[in-house]
């Protein structure tokens, strides 16, 4: 009975996992290409713009919230970089982080205290921030140093180091911030059950306020990078990571009602949806396609949540 | 409850909209001498037709406490598939077509809400996915075949002068708003969205509602797309960075309905507060537009007044 | 000094009813009080108010003597030492037992800046020990039963070894022997000097461990019982009880015709068992008001609702008008023409925001169509008849129901579902919260309909409405109906007595 109960606990934990095992069998089964270093190399890197995402926006959606804003604030990351790289990478980047406190204190303080619903909210914020990257930078371009992109993609033997580094400390922040530091934990209160959380001394606007700063400094950290791999500032570069990011927090196990998820499901769907696109291309698909499939995993692993919460509950 | 005299603030809202559409036409006027023409303003309208009717839908999914994400997607895929269909002259089976798969797709969004408990953010997101993929598919990214002549006489008609589409749009929400009022579907929309369980407890059909409000939103949606076909011609390669196909022109429609004060809990607000919303929009665009400011200007200031005006909602509920 | 808290006319009002009128008192150091009222008497808003979760609008706390501001719980747990266990549990079902308890205090158990699972743990199965339980700390709360999760709030409140601890309707899920272990620890922290508020409907309970008894009516202070040992218990009890019920000057009722002349067969159960319910069968015929009484949880408001298909039924049989019949959601008994009115108003009966006319309307509104479009003529005379025939004051039918008063909010509940033509009104206390004249209305009202031929079956805890309303009385306990009582002039004795058996 107990032998059950651990065993129905790992699955439900990991299962995000073993899909992704699974699903990269498969693909090397399917196409010779696919199994090469390299490509195993490139999804590694287009995984870790989602990744940092999708942190945020786990942490959002765990508090019972959605960030609309993260695509914008990604994307006027890579234009505030495009623009403000020459004074220095230190400069710029510190100057990025500095922003992107302020916007998620706003966000934060919006949902909080003004009591405004979250969609809405970040919805204007998005709206806003999207106007601002067109002002900094109208069409794609600008100055990012050779140097700090051969830093932040460093490869060692066709593997992807840096970032490599970038997802495992991203996910061991993220794993170990929700499950062993007190705002973690206040996080998955609030969104299980914000009254009682209230009642049980959780400081809820506060913890909010945090969770919005959060999401959007991840966000921005992943608009660094993405300035980093096209080598130019661009106003559009964030907004698929929008929906990215849902898509990798669902398909991860969180629930987009809070309160239940983890971050580890986020990163493990995170290098699935980078690997969608390559298995298509390799399949000689059009590469359109990888927006079905991408669908039909959102909603299968939905449901597949929906299953699970049920069956839990009975 | 914040309010002036015997009304609440949301009742309110509507006139202080009108109000200010009012200064700054007048402010537009004043600089711009073109601006206040017959002309200029049924050309804004004509702009934002298509807007003005995604916007409508939108408005009756939020009053009955849903959303719908997927409405951008309906709309371009529509575009796409009566662009392929019309390419041997055919109109009237293309556009019946068209309709018939919005309204679908609707059915669909609304079955998977109501029946299987689906979330309407989850259950319109995966849908507006999916269609992203489909409509690539079919398509192969580039934009195939055109609009038929009849679209393209409707789109581009006028009647009396006026934009024959814009008068459609006008009609369909002079329609709606009769529904919301005149049958038992329209109370029964608002009721949903003011209090699911009292719906559930008084024994109302709520899967019913439900489904029907989705499948009018997707046709809604297709008649907007046939209408955009019309006026472009051809439908345009679409590529939208990967977003999700018509995610822009959704987050406006929700943006139109937000700004005209329909709240976003449902159950209070209406399709002529939407209309509103958009008329506001549209000028604004059209203000910054002729101020020689760029369409990155426009994204902002749509930002912007949302913020403000839910800001100003909340704080003052807040008393 | 003795005195620990003192409230000072307490004045609180939620929109549309009046909660708390004026509440005074005040709790001594080392002494269990006994809060006890009705539902609405205002007993969890007195004790969220001193929680800090609501805000008075008039009156004053004073803790120790010195005026207290009490914001949010945390001043309250951690400035003035006082706690409590709610009755809607404060639990978050998917954190762990250890990590609820600790939930505003888990910084302390940080090693090198992370949780120390361990050191958390081990704290969480000492605060358990001391309320007697003894279950796995990593599992999330919502594994346990409602009795486990009762303790596991009291050890949390424990931990903080508050000077003022407040019961709010702790001991419903659990079992004797647990809570003679709480009485056990009670009277421990009595003789410490702390002040213990035990709130509970439980009164065999109240009468075991409690010095003094607090008695709230209604919003108001009652009275105050303080000297429980040195009365006859049964006196005492029956005491207790008026207070609570008691008579209200001026309440008008209706004659019992149902007593004598009785119509069909309605409604009939047959042995309905679920969850909550025990082989419960009663048959209510044309003519007739039947109530369900007894102390309150017995089971009475989960038997209207499982006939109202909220509830699940897991045996037994109804019959309407002799034919048998599956209720398996509100859909299927409204169909029939069983038509439950919840306790719970404003949640589950009423569109606020929305104007009258709207709620008395919509849920019949497809009686009134024709190709889906609303006959207006036809909608507007009907609400309107309504509107009077139950006089609900209201300037148009265009109000917002969210402005109109309590009683009127019930009579547009009540509009609402006599528009559609029921068979059965089952109703969960029809007049609670109403004043005087309301509620006079309200029990000729349903008089009236069930001399029209629409029978009553009503949960009724006013002591006064159960003695002189209904031809038939039900007294429920422990989810079986234990006696049945049909009398022209109703003993109250012999009632109060079948509630203890």
């Amino acid at each position: 009975m107990m032998r059950n109960k651990i065993l129905k606990k790992i699955i439900s934990d990991w299962y995000i996992y073993i899909v992704l095992v699974i699903f990269w069998i498969a693909s090397s089964a399917a196409s010779p290409f696919f199994r090469t270093t390299s490509t195993f190399s490139t999804i590694l890197v287009s995984a870790v713009p989602i990744a940092l995402v999708g942190l945020g926006q786990t942490f959002v959606v765990l508090s019972r919230g959605f960030d609309l804003s993260v695509g914008a604030v990604a994307s006027l990351a890579t234009a505030i970089a495009s623009v403000t790289m020459h004074w220095g990478v230190c400069a710029s980047i510190g100057s990025i982080i500095l922003i992107s406190l302020v916007i998620g204190a706003i966000n934060g303080f919006g949902v909080s205290k003004l009591k405004i619903d979250s969609f809405i909210m970040t919805l204007g914020m998005m709206f806003f921030l999207t106007g601002v990257s067109l002002l900094i930078r109208p069409s794609p371009g600008g100055f990012i140093p050779t140097n700090f992109k051969k830093i932040l993609l460093y490869h060692v033997a066709n593997f992807p180091l840096i970032p490599f580094l970038i997802l495992v400390l991203a996910a061991a922040l993220g794993i170990v911030v929700l499950q062993k530091r007190r705002f973690g934990r206040e996080i998955y209160a609030i969104g299980g059950d914000p009254e009682s959380a209230r009642m049980s001394g959780v400081n809820v606007d506060r913890t909010r306020i945090k969770v919005f700063i959060v999401s959007a400094l991840s966000a921005a950290m992943a608009g660094v990078f993405i300035s980093a791999r096209i080598g130019s500032g661009n106003a559009e570069a964030g907004a698929p990571y929008l929906f990215d990011s849902f898509t990798a927090v669902f398909m991860g196990g969180t629930l987009v009602t809070g309160g239940v998820g983890c971050y580890r499901g986020t990163v493990a769907s995170a290098l699935i949806i980078a690997s969608i696109g390559h298995i298509l291309q390799f399949l000689g698909i059009t590469i359109w396609y990888h927006f079905i499939v991408k669908g039909l995993l959102l909603a299968g692993v939905a449901g597949i949540q929906l299953l699970i919460v049920k069956s839990r509950k009975t | 409850m914040y309010r002036i005299g015997r009304f609440s603030l949301s009742t309110i809202q509507p006139f202080i909209l009108v109000l200010a559409l009012m200064v700054i036409m007048a402010i537009a006027g004043l600089i711009t001498p073109g601006f206040l023409t017959f002309f200029h303003l049924k050309m804004i309208l004509y702009c934002n037709t298509m807007l003005g009717i995604l916007a409508l839908a939108q408005t009756i999914v939020i009053l009955s406490g849903g959303i719908d994400l997927s409405i951008g997607a309906i709309y371009w895929i529509t575009v796409m598939i009566g662009a392929l269909l019309m390419v041997d002259g055919g109109f009237i089976a293309p556009s019946i077509v068209c309709i018939i798969v919005g309204a679908s797709i609707g059915a669909i969004n609304g079955l998977g809400i109501s029946r299987l408990k689906i979330p309407h953010v989850v259950m319109t997101l995966a849908m507006m996915i999916i269609l992203t993929g489909m409509l690539y598919v079919t398509t192969g990214g580039g934009g195939r075949g055109r609009a038929a002549q009849e679209l393209i006489r409707l789109s581009t008609g006028r009647i009396l002068g006026f934009p024959i589409i814009t008068l459609a749009w006008i009609l369909l929400t002079v329609l709606f708003y009769a529904i919301l009022r005149v049958t038992a579907f329209g109370w029964k929309v608002r009721a949903l969205g003011s209090n699911l369980s009292a719906c559930y407890c008084s024994g109302i059909s709520i899967w019913k509602v439900q489904v029907l409000v989705y499948m009018i939103s997707g046709t809604l949606a297709a008649v907007a797309g046939l209408f955009y076909l019309g006026w472009a011609r051809t439908p345009y390669p679409t590529f939208q960075s990967g977003a999700g196909v018509g995610a822009n022109i959704m987050l406006e429609s929700i943006a139109a309905v937000i700004i005209g004060g329909t709240l976003f809990l449902g159950g209070k607000g209406g399709v002529e507060r939407t209309f509103l919303g958009v008329l506001v929009l549209a000028v604004l665009f059209s203000i910054l537009s002729m101020a020689g400011l760029g369409v990155e200007w426009q994204i902002m200031l749509n930002g912007i007044i949302i913020l403000a005006i839910v800001g100003v909602h909340s704080r003052i509920g807040l008393q | 000094m003795t005195e620990n808290v003192k409230a000072i006319s307490i004045k609180k009002h939620f929109p549309g009813v009046e909660v708390l009128k004026g509440v005074s008192f005040s709790l001594d150091k080392g002494k269990i009080y006994g809060l006890v009222g009705e539902n609405g008497a205002g007993k969890s808003t007195l004790v969220k108010i001193l929680m800090g979760i609501h805000q008075p609008e008039a009156g004053e706390i004073l803790i120790g003597g010195k005026k207290a501001r009490i914001k949010d719980p945390s001043q309250a747990r951690y400035n003035y030492k006082m706690d409590t266990v709610f009755q809607e549990r404060a639990l978050i079902p998917q954190l762990s037992v250890a990590e609820n308890i600790f939930l505003d205090k888990l910084e302390e158990f940080y090693d090198k800046g992370l949780i120390n699972q361990r050191k958390l743990q081990d704290h969480a199965k000492k605060a358990l020990r001391e309320v007697g339980l003894d279950v796995d700390i990593t599992l999330p709360a919502s594994e346990f039963s409602e009795g486990e999760k009762s303790l596991i709030e009291l050890s949390k409140a424990l931990s903080r070894d508050p000077e003022i601890l407040i019961l709010d309707e702790m001991t419903a899920p659990l079992e004797s022997s647990v809570v003679n272990n709480l009485f056990e620890i009670m009277r421990k922290m009595k003789k410490r000097g702390k002040t213990l508020v035990f709130v509970s409907h439980r009164l065999e309970e109240i009468f075991k461990i409690c010095d003094e008894i607090i008695v709230l009516k209604d919003g108001s202070l009652e009275g105050i019982i303080d000297n429980i040992q040195e009365e006859d218990p049964i006196l005492i009890r029956k005491k207790v009880i008026r207070m609570m019920t008691g008579t209200e000057k001026g309440l008008s009722f209706p004659e019992k015709t149902g007593l004598k002349r009785k119509g069909e067969l309605v409604l009939s159960l047959r042995e309905m068992t679920n969850k909550w319910l025990r082989n419960v069968s009663l048959d209510v015929r044309k003519g007739e008001i039947v109530a369900l009484a007894g102390l309150r949880g017995q089971g009475q408001s989960n038997l209207l609702r499982t006939i109202a298909g909220l509830l699940p039924q897991q045996d037994g049989e109804v019959y309407i008008l002799g034919r048998k019949i599956d209720i398996r959601n509100p859909k299927d008994a409204i169909s029939n023409g069983i038509f439950y009115i919840s306790d719970k108003r404003d949640e589950e009966e009423l569109w606020l925001s929305h104007h009258v006319w709207l709620n008395i309307s919509v849920a019949s509104i497809d009686n009134r169509t024709r190709f889906g479009f609303i006959k207006r003529d036809e909608d507007k005379k009907a609400v309107e008849k309504m509107v009077s025939r139950l006089r609900i004051e209201t300037p148009s039918l265009a109000q917002l129901v969210k402005n109109l008063s309590g009683g009127n909010r019930q009579k547009v509940v009540l509009g609402k579902y006599l528009l559609a033509r029921p068979k059965i009104l089952i109703v969960d206390q029809p007049a609670m919260g109403l004043d005087v004249a309301t509620k006079g209305e309200i029990y000729h009202l349903l008089r009236r309909l069930s001399n029209e031929g629409i029978p009553t079956l009503a949960v009724l805890t006013d002591l006064e409405e159960v003695v002189n309303l209904p031809d038939r009385l039900l007294v429920m306990r422990e989810g079986q109906i234990v006696k049945e009582f049909s009398q022209e002039r109703m003993d109250e004795e012999e009632l109060l007595d079948s509630y203890y058996g």
